[in-house]
């Protein structure tokens, strides 16, 4: 019986040794068709300035995707009609290329659309933008704006408004150890007594960011904290073209010497409610052991994206040794 | 005429005592049980010869048959038992208990279907699985494990889920559809290791049957099917010890009796070694430490006979898992503890030679927690279900034509669905009072299984059952922009829905041949508490809701129809049956929604419902024998869904959407000490949502999905062999022992348990290239078991 109970011992353990050496995993190939090209638009018109529409195509998952602008510049679309209505009047939004703009306005262009100062530009680099500076579009809080655009014969429309403004109560910036010098940014905020507040925050460094960036999880409701005073704290976003942000441990952070200039926004529900399914479909790809997302867009007519009013108020904190 | 006046009195006189004892009728009736261990028989035949008349013993082992005065010879036979025959002058109603014996047979455990022979024949029930214990004992599913439930898939109509995964799907039903009962009570998740072994320990496990059409009206609650379990009742002879050590986990049984043949127990531990198995499946490049798993289960029961006409059993389960986690690079760190916990107090009494009754209390529960940190945040999910339930089942037998089954039942449910509780840094976030849910759902039946003609048998029933979600309820009411515009308070036991149903079912048996015959069936049932699924993988986080006023019960038709043929005097058994399955009120989380989130929130608002249509032709053959014992199964099978809120409407296939499923299975008794067994399986992939297409927003790359659930996953297919050793079988001493060594997934074969992409980036042309990899469990895995009886 003792001399069975050992030659099992023995057994056990060599099975389990030979067992654990196996690997349990290998690439495979996915045929993806061809019909999953959309329209997308990402609209924005906020309290002061002029509104504008960039309209792009989605592309086949597994195609290469270059971090390079001119993959920006393979899905523009051009040729589109887009229109935004206000107060009744409809107006044309004009298409504004980057070959049509003198010299001069091309560099503010290209900062306004994202690509970083001192990154490298193909030539024939055309992008395009539909926006326009008719005062009468110049956008003011509590007006409703309707969008409609008529893409390669198909239209689509979607509607927002920019909602009352809510500033932060306070800011400050608080480093986070080991570091002295790197941190992040925090902020108080009192939430007004309606429910349904949305916002949207974006930082930009003076001298360091072309413009402002915002990410996709820097959105908030007051689900949570409805009438309530709350502190939260947020890190920095990085453009996606960027060639200059290289050093690994201040991607995220906020540094000593940096002047910040903070634009808090307020958002009506459905564009929080994109914002927020965007920011859950682009963290960490197809998680296994959650539902696919669905980005919850609010144009009408089949295009993907976001038509959104913002109601930016503005605070600037200077970073301060600690 | 003189001669026929003188005739008609001696005629008169012979005609009356036939007249008289034409309208005596007497019952006998009783209990059978094995006479080696006092454990009541179910299902055992119950015959007289001379009348060509019989019956089956019910699940407590009690029978009856009516029949006019008379001598007969009584004929009670089970396979595996030597046939027991007595004479018996039935004057008046008489009572006989009968102990059956093991037959005397040259080899070791004899593994062959422990029925009637024509059962599947002659039986009206169709769409009924019965594997006996001793077989499944001789198939182990994974690293030398034996499981119940695992087991049950191997036959066509029952489909796994898939690798780490123990949710049936019968049907095309989903696995929160079958109503798992031990002993009576209702066991919530059946699952251990994420879905890889359920909670049933065989060696605590009597019987186990499963029915997956043609319902009969005494069971309800549940869409797709029944599993029907009963614990051992324990030795009321002798004590009886057993075990065994294997790979993952070791067990231990000690039964025996308390009062000699008067009171008996049962006890019976499994428990699995913490972190052996994790290796199994956490891929080679994580740094993982500090991850622990283990579980335990733990069956106990107790039984008295009080009397000849009245029993006691008091049986019990519980269980628990625990996983832990680690992952020190990141800070991340996961505990997820589960289990069941159930008891039951049944009272069997017979109330005269042609009624039983069983009249049962039962407490059931079901609860898990998912607690998760990363860094300074700390989220704490959890959920549960508890039961308490009051059932009472008649069995009357008026004569041998009718039996008739009839009975109430009661149940009180108390759901916690997803609760969630979070804390980052030093403050704690809001996330609502804890939500529960209170509800009491009942039914009352009454069923008959009617031999209208030698035949023709026809079993009909009627189930009368409703639910009632009750207060306390706070409800929130709100717009189409997911605000609130009113909140209505239901106080303790206010009511707030009520859904009072009809149940119908029917099914029919007629004997073309002494070895043929075909069935058909059509059952109507509502099931009133639902299993919200997160995701394709079955995890804990998966929890039970409650029908609302929001949710309405689900509800199916079922229509069925087979041919059975039994060939070689029912040495082999063939069937062929097909299946069309309507449900409505389907349910389903929606998109995007975050369980848990209870501010201003109901749980139930997170769900959409829909319908769903399943059919399919199933084919089975099996071979009893001596030697070679097996079956093969084959399903061919559609089942698909439409929801207004998923998939823009459109309908899509459920996620367990199997076209082909075949089992194939062999066992073969080389000799007195060596048998062998083998099992194929094959299945068409998983049916998943993929990302297709991507496009940027604001500088970032967003990714877009296809149409729900339009692609499939990798076919799956595995061989496992198996060899069980009795070292001495022909010794009579008391003490037993056997080896098992199994090999699973003999073929290595690595089959898909999910999908991920990995994103690839080259430095020098500046591109990202995303990779689909996928990720399998189990490669090959030998074991072996050790295992012992005295």
């Amino acid at each position: 019986m003792e001399f069975q109970i050992l030659n099992m011992r023995k057994i056990l353990s060599l099975m389990v040794l030979i067992a654990l050496f196996v690997s349990c995993e290998k690439e495979i190939t996915i045929e993806v068709p061809d019909s999953a090209r959309q329209i997308v638009f990402e609209g924005y018109v906020e309290n002061g300035t002029f509104p504008y529409v960039i309209i792009t195509r989605s592309s086949g998952y597994f195609d290469p995707i270059s971090t390079q602008v001119s993959a920006l510049a393979e899905v523009i679309v051009r040729g589109a009609d887009v229109y935004v209505t206000v107060d009744g009047t409809e107006y044309k939004l004009d298409q504004i290329c980057l070959a049509d703009l003198p010299d001069s306005l091309q560099g503010l262009a290209y900062q306004f659309l994202g690509i970083p100062v001192g990154a490298p530009i193909p030539p024939n680099l055309d992008l395009c933008v539909y926006l326009s500076f008719n005062p009468a579009l110049t956008g003011q809080v509590g007006k409703r704006y309707d969008l409609r655009a008529v893409v390669e014969g198909n239209e689509y429309t979607a509607t927002t408004r920019i909602p009352e403004l809510v500033n932060l109560d306070s800011l400050w910036f608080k480093v986070e150890p080991p570091s002295d010098s790197l941190g992040f940014i925090w902020a108080t905020l009192t939430d007004p007594d309606t429910v349904g507040n949305s916002y949207r925050l974006a930082t930009k460094r003076l001298n360091e960011d072309a413009r402002f960036l915002a990410g996709r999880g820097n959105v908030s409701n007051d689900r949570l904290f409805n009438g309530q005073k709350v502190q939260f704290g947020f890190g920095r976003e990085v453009e996606f073209f960027s060639t200059s942000d290289t050093i690994e441990d201040e991607i995220g952070k906020f540094k000593v010497g940096d002047t910040v200039i903070v634009k808090f926004t307020t958002i009506e529900l459905p564009v929080y409610r994109f914002w927020q399914t965007c920011g859950q479909a682009t963290a960490g790809g197809a998680n296994p052991f959650g539902s696919p997302i669905l980005v919850e867009s609010n144009i009408q007519g089949g295009a993907r994206g976001v038509w959104g009013g913002y109601g930016a108020t503005f605070d600037t904190l200077i970073v301060l040794p600690q | 005429m003189s001669r026929f006046c003188k005739l008609l009195p001696l005629f008169l006189f012979g005609l009356l005592p036939a007249l008289t004892f034409a309208q005596e009728k007497f019952t006998i009736s009783g209990t059978v049980k094995d006479a080696r261990n006092g454990e009541t028989m179910v299902g055992t035949n119950v015959f007289i010869d001379e009348l060509k008349k019989g019956t089956t013993t019910n699940l407590y082992g009690f029978y009856s048959l009516t029949v006019p005065a008379g001598t007969y010879t009584l004929k009670v036979s089970f396979l595996g038992y030597a046939t027991y025959e007595k004479q018996v002058e039935l004057k008046a109603d008489m009572r006989l208990d009968i102990p059956l014996g093991a037959a005397v047979i040259e080899q070791q455990e004899v593994v062959v279907t422990g029925e009637r022979k024509d059962k599947n024949v002659s039986d009206n029930r169709m769409s009924v699985v019965e594997i006996p214990i001793a077989q499944i004992k001789e198939l182990p599913v994974l690293a030398g494990e034996v499981d119940i439930i695992k087991t049950l898939t191997l036959m066509p109509g029952v489909q796994s889920g898939g690798e780490g995964n123990t949710g049936l799907y019968v049907r095309g039903g989903g696995p929160d559809q079958n109503l798992i009962l031990l002993d009576e009570a209702v066991v919530y998740n059946a699952s251990h290791l994420f879905g890889f072994l359920s909670v049933f320990n065989a060696d605590a496990i009597k019987s186990v049957e499963l029915t997956k059409g043609g319902i009969p009206a005494q069971y309800g609650g549940r869409l797709a099917s029944v599993v029907d379990i009963a614990m051992k009742d324990g030795n009321d002879k002798q004590y009886e010890v057993e075990g065994g050590i294997g790979l993952v986990s070791s067990r231990l049984t000690v039964q025996g009796p308390i009062k000699k043949e008067k009171a008996s127990f049962l006890l019976s531990g499994r428990g699995a070694y913490a972190g052996l198995l994790v290796p199994y499946f956490i891929p080679e490049e994580s740094n993982f430490q500090g991850t622990k798993y283990g579980f335990y289960d733990l069956n106990a029961k107790v039984n008295w006979t009080v009397n000849d006409k009245n029993r006691l059993f008091l049986s019990g389960y519980f269980g628990r898992d625990v996983f832990g986690f680690a992952n020190k690079e990141s800070g991340f760190s996961l505990n997820i503890p589960w289990g069941n916990a159930t008891a039951t107090l049944r009272w069997n009494h017979i109330i005269g030679p042609k009624m039983f009754v069983n009249t049962s209390f039962i407490f059931s529960d079901y609860d898990f927690s998912f607690e998760g940190g990363q860094a300074e945040f700390d989220l704490k999910l959890y959920s549960g279900i508890r039961d308490f339930n009051v059932k009472t089942d008649f069995n009357w037998l008026p004569d041998p034509r009718h039996n008739v089954k009839f009975g109430a039942n009661y149940v009180y449910h108390i759901f916690t669905p997803s609760n969630a509780e979070a804390r980052t840094g030093d403050t704690q976030l809001d996330l609502g009072d804890v939500t529960r849910y209170y509800g009491h759902e009942a039914a009352i039946y009454i069923q008959d299984d009617f031999d209208v003609t030698d035949k023709l048998r026809i079993n009909g029933g009627l189930r009368a059952s409703m639910f009632s979600h009750v207060g306390p309820f706070e409800r929130y009411v709100k717009n189409e922009f997911d605000q609130i515009e009113d909140t209505i308070k239901y106080g303790p036991a206010d009511n707030v829905v009520t859904y009072p149903r009809l149940e119908p079912r029917l099914s029919v048996r007629y004997l073309l041949g002494k070895h043929n015959s075909i069935k058909a069936s059509y059952t109507m049932n509502y099931q009133y508490i639902h299993l919200a699924t997160i995701s394709s993988i079955a995890l804990p986080t998966d929890t039970w809701m409650p029908s609302t006023d929001l949710i309405p019960p689900t509800e199916g038709h079922q229509w069925a129809v087979g041919y059975f043929h039994n060939f070689f005097d029912n040495m082999l058994e063939t069937s062929v049956e097909g299946y069309y399955k309507i449900m409505s009120n389907l349910v389903e989380y929606k998109q995007g929604v975050i369980p848990g989130d209870n501010i201003r929130n109901n749980p139930d608002q997170n769900l959409t419902v829909g319908d769903g249509t399943s059919y399919g032709a199933e084919f089975f053959i099996r071979k009893n024998g001596k030697k070679l014992n097996g079956w093969i199964g084959y399903t061919l099978s559609w089942t698909d869904r439409t929801f207004p809120e998923l998939n823009f409407g459109n309908t899509f296939p459920a996620t367990y959407d199997r076209r082909h499923d075949l089992s194939v299975v062999a066992m073969y008794n080389i000799s007195k000490r060596v048998s062998v067994s083998a099992v194929f399986v094959y299945a068409t992939g998983n049916a998943i949502t993929l990302p297709v297409a991507r496009y940027f927003i604001d500088g970032a790359i967003v990714n877009e999905y296809s149409d729900r659930n339009s692609y499939r996953m990798g076919d799956y297919h595995r061989l496992d062999l198996g060899c069980t050793i009795h070292p001495n079988p022909k010794k009579t001493k008391r003490f037993k022992s056997t080896w098992n060594i199994s090999i699973y997934n003999v073929y290595s074969r690595q089959n898909p348990y999910f999908y991920y992409f990995d994103t690839d980036v080259d430095a020098t042309t500046q591109q990202v290239s995303i990779k689909a990899k996928q990720v399998s469990l189990f490669p090959i895995i030998p074991s072996v078991t050790w295992n012992f009886k005295f």
